[in-house]
């Protein structure tokens, strides 16, 4: 039977035809609902932070530490937020330029069934539950040299490096092979190809999956109870010392039951999400910058 | 086949003149399958040289070996001589990136580098290999961009990004990315594939042109091109599926398309097959 004689067949069949339509138009709408509800729920958290928060938070909130007494109004989580740029910056300074490293060696240099075996150990350790990080750190770091901001960046660190490490390799992945044979044919050598055209060419993505990376440190919580332990009163600058962040800070705040405790953990959950996103913005404009950069 | 059967071989001499090119017993394989089997050659300095044939005759993994680009594909190697100048470039004390930058490429799309400036692509090579010797970058662009053919149509927009010329336009930039490096010799491997009839006249003219510094050896799966761009032409086919190609024969364009002695090569040119 041709084709056509199908076609007219299925035609003809107008019960067929009904029933496919309408299956067609359950299944649409079966993916438009999971549709909603996935972006409902995201804007849900998100106003419902936004509502919570706007009416906290102030500019007191952003320049004063927290009252000693819980269940007083006022006060903010400046310690918290100087906590948590510097927790994440140095894990983010150790993790990053150790993450793409790793990933420019299993894409560029890895040979044999080495990289495999490393792709899949970072696969691992992007699962591994953060509090387990935490416990870790704890045990070999903490035990002998104390509670502090470092010790929670080195966990901090554990839980970025396999996130940067996977979004980077994937990156490098998408750059044409054209590009390097391009390169290597002009005489360049195989390290001038990847810092001159495979890195540049990647580095979009490559920004994208590192803030990505520090925007989960900045939320996470459960290792850094563990490490940098947390510091209600007042702004500690040094490392060395145990370091509030405003994830712990939020954590802690609504647990008390206090309402004006509460009410400071929405505005510091609101100053959280506020700070990812313009240190994203930032690292993005930045990122542009330096990849069109002309000569 | 052995190679004293490729009809019209010039017997291959190590002491080519200055710029010439001789392949002589080139094998090479993919990890276990052999792709191409004992091809001899010589490409006379300052003319061009086709390599026609069917698609999977081996042809892009010959020239891929002449600037030594076959070896960074995981698996590959090679067996032959490869003398350019008449120094072999496989010798242990060459350096692959020194060949690569004597010995340049164009490749079968166009390639430009998506991050940089139409400036900077042309200039690229000689900023990685430090060749410059002093002489300004900016002349060098220029200078590279005109033998491309290209420097009237991007001389206002320098700075703009590569890719935002036509394809056609593109794979000029990359012949005047190669042409920058100074190269002796120019590898194409089917530049113009991928481009329509204006474009490929363009990259033809400028072929033509730039044999008074360069040898070119040129790979095509279209015929009237060797016959418009070519001084020399090589053959080569596969007498079985999954065989090696081979060359089996090779003389003046002339000669292959208006007398060719195999009767294989007789049936390609004239378009009976392939």
């Amino acid at each position: 039977m041709s084709q056509l004689a199908i076609a007219s067949g299925a035609m003809r069949n107008r019960p067929a035809l009904r029933r496919r339509r309408a299956k067609s138009g359950v299944y649409t709408g079966l993916l438009i609902a999971a549709l909603l509800v996935a972006v409902g729920a995201l804007a849900w958290v998100l106003v419902y932070v936004g509502v919570e928060g706007f009416s906290a938070i102030s500019v007191n909130f952003l320049t004063h530490n927290p009252p000693g007494d819980p269940a007083a109004a006022g006060g903010g989580f400046f310690n918290g937020i100087i906590g948590s740029l510097i927790v994440v910056g140095i894990a983010a300074g150790i993790a990053i330029p150790l993450g793409i490293g790793a990933a420019v060696y299993l894409v560029e240099y890895g040979k044999g069934s080495a990289p495999g075996a490393i792709r899949f150990v970072n696969d691992v350790l992007i699962g591994i539950p953060t509090i387990v990080t935490g416990a870790f750190v704890y045990a070999i770091w903490v035990t002998h040299f104390g509670f502090s901001g470092f010790a929670g960046s080195l966990a901090l660190a554990i839980v970025m490096l396999p996130l940067v490490t996977r979004t980077t390799e994937e990156m490098l992945r998408l750059v044409p092979n054209d590009l390097r044979e391009g390169s290597l044919a002009l005489g360049a050598t195989r390290s001038q190809t990847v810092l001159r055209i495979c890195l540049p060419t990647a580095l979009p993505g490559i920004i994208t999956g590192a803030m990505l990376a520090v925007a989960r440190a900045m939320g996470e919580t459960a290792p850094l109870l563990l490490t940098a332990l947390g510091n209600e009163l007042f702004t500690e600058f040094n490392p060395g010392r145990r370091m509030e962040t405003l994830s712990l800070q939020i954590f802690t705040n609504a647990f008390t039951g206090f309402k004006e405790a509460q009410s400071r953990a929405w505005a510091g959950a609101l100053t959280l999400i506020a700070i990812v996103l313009i240190l994203t913005a930032a690292a993005r404009f930045f990122g542009r910058r330096v990849r069109t950069a002309g000569p | 086949m052995s190679a004293a059967a490729v009809v019209n071989q010039p017997e291959p001499q190590s002491d080519v003149q200055s710029g010439g090119l001789a392949v002589e017993g080139l094998s090479a394989w993919f990890g276990g399958h052999k792709v191409v089997e004992d091809v001899s050659f010589t490409a006379p300095p300052r003319r061009v040289t086709a390599l026609i044939g069917p698609s999977g005759c081996g042809k892009s993994t010959v020239i891929r070996c002449i600037n030594r680009m076959h070896e960074l594909v995981p698996g590959a190697r090679m067996q032959g001589r490869v003398l350019f100048d008449g120094s072999n470039i496989y010798d242990p004390a060459v350096d692959a990136g020194s060949v690569r930058s004597e010995i340049g490429m164009v490749f079968q799309r166009p390639n430009p580098f998506p991050t940089k400036s139409i400036f900077e692509n042309t200039v690229i090579g000689v900023r990685l290999a430090r060749t410059a010797g002093g002489r300004n970058l900016r002349d060098i662009a220029e200078q590279a961009l005109h033998r491309a053919h290209l420097w009237d149509e991007v001389k206002d927009r320098l700075n703009k990004p590569a890719v935002s010329l036509s394809g056609g336009q593109q794979q000029r930039l990359c012949i005047a990315r190669a042409i920058a490096v100074d190269p002796a010799l120019l590898l194409m491997d089917e530049p113009c594939s991928a481009l329509d009839p204006i474009a490929t006249f363009a990259i033809e003219e400028l072929i033509g042109e730039i044999t008074d510094q360069y040898t070119v050896v040129i790979v095509t799966h279209n015929m009237q091109q060797a016959t418009r761009v070519s001084h020399h032409t090589g053959f080569m086919t596969i007498e079985h599926a999954g065989e090696p190609g081979k060359l089996v024969e090779f003389g003046t364009t002339d000669q292959i398309f208006g007398a060719p002695k195999l009767p294989a090569t007789e049936a390609y040119v004239s378009g009976r097959v392939g």
